[in-house]
């Protein structure tokens, strides 16, 4: 059992502490590869600058440019852009080594990045829209109290997992040939004949449509199946509105009518109708207008007509 | 899911689709990259999703208020309280970053958010939240609930929900030490004991009241030998009764008693001068009853002086203390307005568009309702008129004179069309103004209001119709919603023609009857002390004054307390008058209303001063003090009925 005081921690502890040591240990094992794919260019030491600027200075949008930098010393990995179909790829062979550092260290660094946000920065959004917020609300951070001790080993063990899974996916997309006009529409290939097809526009289009399939029919699945079970775990109350609400939508037209006759009973039918005559142009006024508007609708016609012929 | 995790997604989502379809040519390593990261942040949202739905709507919240290191079912006012909030979880999944927030009751702040935290919520283990409060004012102490947000530890999805845990605890009137409100000077020598005094009647008392002859049947004991041997014949003693001094406190709880500032309505300074009366007068020995009355009814309690009978008197003080007033506001929009931000704070669930859904068509203003509907019908038939062969002259020519020679049965079908086609487009017009602003939001949230409403009241579909139809039911529903919750609303005091709209007169006449009632049951002389905002009744307040002449004509005392504004001074006092050259109005309104004020206030006393009552405010120095100095009074006095 814990208990709260109503004192306001510094995030500076060892939780913090903690995930900033790994995820520049991450770095450091990006920088290593990227300098081994650049045969030691020390220009591939820029790509980490926004992830430093993240962990440092806390600036939210850096993930996103590092990410975006990642991708670009990829493709030039000396930094400078050049030629590409010089460089095309000859062979999509997964699970090598130094993917598996990079992508390793790479999710790492995103981990410890995004939960030192929620240290740091803001754990959860605010109840407010930005531009109704007051200088007095304060971000909700989390607080490094509730950090397990045993976060760390369980981020590793995540992060080996996705980086396995995500290896996997890509040697089944490189393997899985789909043809719509045979039967069945999809095989396997070994993977030395797919490296034959895999610079192909076929080849990429056949991956692309695969992946889209996948993560359709996964998000699907997951979706559903979070549906079903919050429809098994629906309160009482839910569940009576639900029932309230369809049998409302169901029966309004009915209902309404009977509403406005009961109001003309009652000689309040303004009431129904939503007007109210403190509000707006009264009635002779917006009759005038509209006449107005007939009249000039009427004058525009005949000169169109006169204009046409 | 937040809107980091959303830019997330989006920047992933881009490096992968763009790697697997094109950059992958050049570099494996970047839809490897993309898949590395999709696959973590899928795993994120199964997890974050799993965790949700099998331990965030089972956590059980326990509270307890401490006050002096032990638990108590209510709290006193001026004395800090430890509020201790257990949250367990009976889910089976661990939640590693939950915010539990508790919603503080009405009128109380706390600068620091201590009232908020976040743990990390373990199957069975439970967490407690502590944080201190203190009451200024008596009334009801109203938790509704706490807020839980969810999150993943990255911050990239969140779902905040409410457990509803309405509790209510009653704030009791300070509580007055027995040594503190007694008196501490005797005036007069010949007092009796506490908790008595004399009356000149036969009795069982101490002091004697009387000789006369001996009557068989008298005790022998009462016998007054030398009397006896002086007149030779046999005298007895008559002894005086000793009766208990009563005091019997009228509240006003009426709906104008309880407008004001929060924690200085006059209802409230009233029930601490009735709880310290109460308490002090019972520290005395003395009896005390109490009377609540408003504008419909009186609830009446006997006199007593158990300390059963002063708790039951705090808590019906308490409860008085509580009660909002009732803004009288008939605007649906205004309470709409008001009451939705408080309905999604609490039933943020029950506004859910899944379940609580708003059509397309609810939107759409049907012109049937409207008197546009003649317009549109005029249109629709004002063809017809080409039935009149006038008419269809008149248009002939203007053709001609606008159309081109043979055109002109163009011109002509043109003027038959245009009526139907502006006849559609003011439907239309009309129509679509529903799915605007600021109709559309008005709708939307009076729909979202009627089905929770009819959802509470455990009331079918129809309650939903009639709520969003019926604007009258609707404000007294929604009223009914905001006070129960305890929302104050801005009040209008004076109507259109500069009346005061909280006046209650017919609180008078329950209050009149209440009293009339009290000298009935009356066994001696007794005092009536009249806690009630008077001032604005005018001539209304005859049937009390009819009442306190008949309770002096029985001899008893009546005492009205009356609240008093801080920021009115004194009558007494000099009033700074406004002048011409004054051209502030809120300056003139002030000493136009102050005038007003010290002209009820006189007239009032005047009044009742003619009937025998006393009449005295609240901030002229200590009515407490005052009302024991007339229970001496009563004790002191020899009083023969």
């Amino acid at each position: 059992m814990s208990v709260a005081t109503p004192v306001i921690e510094e995030p500076e502890d060892d939780a913090v502490r903690n995930y900033l040591f790994v995820a520049l240990s991450a770095l450091l094992v990006v920088v290593l590869v990227l300098m081994r794919n650049a045969s030691g260019n020390l220009l591939v030491l820029i790509g980490i600058v926004p992830a430093l600027l993240g962990l440092f200075l806390r600036w939210t949008a850096m993930p996103g440019v590092f990410l975006l930098t990642l991708t670009y010393l990829q493709l030039f990995p000396s930094g400078l852009p050049v030629q590409l179909d010089a460089k095309y790829v000859t062979i999509a062979v997964p699970f090598r080594m130094h993917d598996f550092l990079l992508l390793g260290a790479t999710v790492v660094y995103f981990v410890c990045q995004f939960r030192l946000f929620s240290l740091t920065v803001q754990a959860v959004p605010s109840d407010r829209l930005p531009i109704k917020q007051k200088a007095t609300d304060r971000p909700i951070r989390r607080n490094t109290r509730s950090v397990n001790a045993d976060e760390l080993y369980r981020l590793f063990f995540v992060v080996t997992a996705c980086v396995v899974v995500a290896q996997a996916v890509w040697l089944v997309l490189t393997i899985v040939v789909i043809e719509p006009s045979v039967f069945p529409p999809i095989r396997f290939v070994s993977p030395n004949s797919a490296s034959a097809e895999f610079n192909t526009d076929a080849g990429s289009l056949n991956r692309f449509l695969f992946l889209v399939g996948v993560v359709g029919s996964s998000g699907l699945a997951g979706g559903f199946l979070f549906w079903y079970r919050g429809l098994q775990r629906m309160p009482v109350d839910h569940a009576r509105l639900f029932l309230l609400d369809t049998a409302w939508r169901e029966t309004r037209s009915e209902l309404s009518r009977q509403e406005k006759w009961r109001a003309w009973g009652q000689g309040t039918f303004h009431a129904v109708s939503g007007r109210n005559p403190e509000q707006g142009p009264g009635t002779l006024v917006v009759v005038a207008v509209f006449i107005a508007l007939f009249l000039l609708a009427l004058l525009f016609g005949s000169v169109l007509i006169y204009a046409i012929f | 899911m937040t809107l980091r995790g959303w830019w997330f997604l989006f920047v992933v989502a881009v490096i992968t689709w763009a790697g697997v379809l094109w950059l992958g040519r050049w570099s494996v390593s970047i839809p490897l990259l993309g898949l590395a990261l999709s696959v973590w942040f899928a795993t994120e949202w199964v997890l974050f999703q799993h965790r949700f739905l099998n331990a965030a709507d089972q956590l059980r919240v326990d509270r307890t208020l401490m006050q002096g290191g032990r638990v108590v079912p209510s709290v006193w006012v001026g004395a800090p309280f430890t509020v201790r909030l257990t949250v367990t979880s009976t889910g089976s999944s661990l939640l590693p970053f939950v915010v539990i927030t508790d919603r503080l009751p009405a009128d109380f702040s706390l600068e620091d958010d201590a009232n908020q935290r976040d743990f990390a919520l373990l199957p069975g283990e439970p967490v407690v939240l502590e944080y201190t409060l203190k009451a200024d004012a008596p009334g009801v102490l109203r938790f509704e609930g706490v807020t839980v947000r969810v999150a993943d530890l990255a911050g990239f999805f969140y779902r905040r929900i409410f457990l509803r845990l309405p509790e209510s605890f009653l704030i009791l009137p300070p509580l007055t030490d027995e040594e503190g409100r007694q008196r501490t000077h005797k005036r007069f020598n010949t007092l009796p004991p506490p908790g008595v005094h004399r009356l000149r009647r036969p009795g069982s008392g101490d002091e004697l009241l009387d000789l006369r002859e001996y009557r068989p049947g008298d005790p022998p004991k009462m016998i007054a030998w030398k009397p006896s041997a002086r007149r030779d014949k046999i005298i007895v003693k008559e002894i005086e009764s000793d009766v208990p001094v009563r005091c019997v406190l009228f509240l006003d709880a009426s709906n104008g008693a309880r407008v004001g500032m929060p924690g200085q309505t006059p209802v409230i300074r009233h029930v601490e001068i009735g709880a310290a009366i109460a308490q002090a007068a019972t520290a005395n020995r003395d009896l005390v009853g109490l009377t609540i009355f408003d504008e419909q009814t009186a609830d009446v309690l006997k006199p007593a002086r158990t300390k059963l009978h002063i708790i039951q008197m705090l808590r019906k003080f308490t409860h008085a203390a509580a009660e909002l007033p009732d803004p009288l506001q008939t605007d649906a929009d205004l309470l709409a307005r008001y009451s939705h931000p408080i309905a999604q704070e609490l039933y943020p669930d029950l506004l859910r568009r899944e379940i609580n859904s708003r059509p397309l068509g609810l939107f759409w203003l049907p012109i049937v309702d409207s008197r546009w509907l003649w317009l549109m019908m005029a249109l629709l038939l004002s063809p017809l008129l080409f039935a009149f062969r006038g008419v269809l002259e008149t248009l002939a020519n203007i053709a001609s004179i606008f159309a081109p020679p043979g055109k002109t049965w163009m011109l002509m079908a043109a003027f038959a069309v245009l009526p139907g086609v502006l006849a559609w487009w003011v439907w239309f017009v009309h129509g679509i103004r529903g799915l605007l602003p600021p109709r559309a939001g008005r709708t939307s949230r009076r729909k979202q209001l009627c089905a929770l409403f009819a959802v509470l009241d455990d009331a079918g579909p129809a309650a939903i119709e009639r709520l969003r139809n019926d604007d009258a039911a609707f404000a007294k529903r929604t009223t009914a919603f905001l006070r129960h919750h305890q929302t104050r609303l801005p009040l209008v005091m004076f109507d259109r023609d500069g009346a005061y709209r909280f006046r209650n007169p017919e609180k008078v006449v329950i209050l009149a009857n209440a009293l009339t009632q009290s000298v009935g049951r009356a066994r001696d002389n007794e005092l009536y002390i009249i806690l009630a905002d008077l001032l604005e009744l005018g001539a209304d307040i005859q049937p009390l004054v009819n009442a306190a002449k008949v309770a002096r004509a029985r001899h008893h005392q009546v005492l009205v307390i009356l609240p008093w504004p801080p920021d009115v001074p004194a009558p007494n006092a000099q009033v700074p008058k406004a002048t011409q050259d004054d051209a502030k109005i809120a300056t003139v309104v002030q000493s136009v209303l102050i005038a007003r004020y010290h002209r009820n206030f006189a007239a009032l006393r005047s009044a009742l001063a003619k009937s025998g009552a006393t009449v005295v405010r609240v901030d002229s120095g200590d009515p407490v003090r005052l009302v024991l100095e007339r229970l001496d009074q009563l004790r002191g006095a020899r009083i023969r009925r």
